[in-house]
């Protein structure tokens, strides 16, 4: 009996050592390992005008509207305490209800989401959350996770735009989704903006394109329980003193353009 | 420790042979379903013994040691998926320490693979195969002579 006890004793210290010693020694990143921010920056720059030169995404050169996304980027940036990324706003002419975020804090703005927004709050409210995306490094996990590093970096046109339409066509897990909202609340909350319009932008975005609405838009593509992302935004603590002021332009200044 | 008669290889016939052998054999047949759902090996395994243990001793013992050793492996396994499955339901990180499991499953898993495969050829042989720890466990189980079968016989002879 005292050779069985023995033996079990081994067994079980094999097994631990073994489970010990891989877990210690050696690393299993939980996440892709990230590039530099330079790199990200020059992949940013790359799809976007691959992204431009796709059916449908022509951008709208507009001095007015350039004007407005700058400061609108400025703003956004100035009021977080360690942002990352600068970001660009890019405007173009498509008529879906939709905005993405590509590497290096390029975002990209549909026409259909200008028309479809109410106020200007809610634009920036849709901004915010690209934002969030950029800054939590969703953006660009995403892509090293679903399309591998060496493939974007490829030269080929072929390939690029592959992964230009893979970008628009991929979502973001509902982790980073939820992590986006908390970030563009945050963010609206310190540009002395209302958090909660996110909410009510998701919900008029329901109530008018039904109870599938969100196939085409990014934002909100991969997460059908849009319920209770709103109850979340709506639950988003607000101080009682908070005043939230007027927005730095107004959404018809937007939708004049076209 | 008294023990019962332990079989030479000649002295087993074949049905006995191919008994034993199918102990470790059952596994790899229940091996697609066991991967994602480690509890089908565990019944198999189960259910074999059962079928099996009234078959002589030593298709027994090749059935117990193969029975105890699958549980623990299937034990193992089911404690992973049960972990990989609630990590994606909560959308939560694979930590170190999980590939870590992971990984030393993967060599249990191996491990036995091959000693069953040993298992299976010896049994077939007529010979018996310890596993560590499993090995005498069952072996002590099967073949060790119990206090009650020293009891004083009731039944006995005429006197003569």
């Amino acid at each position: 009996m005292r050779r069985i006890l023995i033996e079990l004793i081994a067994l079980v210290a094999i097994g631990g050592l073994i489970w010990a010693a891989f877990a210690i020694f050696i690393n299993f990143p939980s996440e892709p390992k990230l590039i530099s921010k330079e790199k990200e920056q020059q992949l940013g720059e790359k799809y976007t005008e691959v992204i431009l030169n796709l059916n449908g995404f022509s951008k709208v050169e507009n001095s007015k509207a350039d004007s407005i996304f700058e400061e609108t980027a400025r703003k956004l940036r100035s009021v977080q305490p360690a942002p990352a990324y600068s970001y660009t706003l890019i405007l173009v002419d498509n008529s879906m209800v939709n905005a993405f975020a590509l590497p290096g804090g390029h975002i990209i703005i549909t026409k259909g989401l200008i028309e479809f927004c109410q106020n200007s709050e809610e634009l920036i409210a849709v901004i915010s959350h690209e934002i969030g995306h950029i800054e939590k490094q969703h953006v660009i996990t995403r892509l090293i996770k679903d399309i591998g590093f060496e493939i974007q970096t490829s030269g080929d046109a072929y390939v690029m735009g592959e992964v230009a339409r893979t970008i628009l066509s991929s979502g973001y897990n509902r982790k980073q989704e939820v992590e986006a909202d908390e970030f563009a609340c945050e963010l609206l909350m310190q540009s002395n903006l209302e958090p909660r319009t996110l909410a009510s932008f998701f919900r008029r975005l329901k109530e008018e394109q039904g109870d599938y609405p969100f196939e085409q838009f990014e934002i909100i593509a991969s997460h059908p329980n849009m319920t209770n992302r709103i109850k979340s935004i709506l639950a988003y603590e607000v101080p009682p003193e908070f005043e939230p002021q007027n927005p730095w332009f107004t959404i018809d200044e937007l939708k004049n353009i076209f | 420790m008294e023990l019962h008669p332990i079989p030479q290889p000649d002295e087993l016939d074949i049905r006995e042979k191919e008994d034993a052998s199918g102990a470790y054999l059952m596994m790899f047949a229940t091996t697609a379903l066991g991967l994602p759902l480690p509890i089908v090996n565990m019944i198999a395994s189960v259910v074999y013994y059962f079928v099996n243990r009234s078959k002589g001793r030593f298709v027994k013992f090749h059935a117990l040691q193969s029975m105890y050793s699958q549980l623990i492996v299937s034990a193992i396994n089911s404690y992973l998926v049960i972990w990989a499955i609630v990590n994606l339901v909560n959308n939560k990180p694979f930590t170190d320490v999980f590939w870590g499991l992971a990984i030393a499953v993967g060599v249990f898993n191996l491990v036995y693979f091959i000693f069953s495969i040993i298992g299976a050829v010896r049994a077939h042989k007529g010979r018996f195969y310890y596993f560590i720890f499993f090995g005498r466990l069952a072996f002590v189980q099967v073949y060790s002579v119990k206090e009650k079968q020293h009891e004083k016989p009731v039944n006995l002879p005429p006197k003569m």
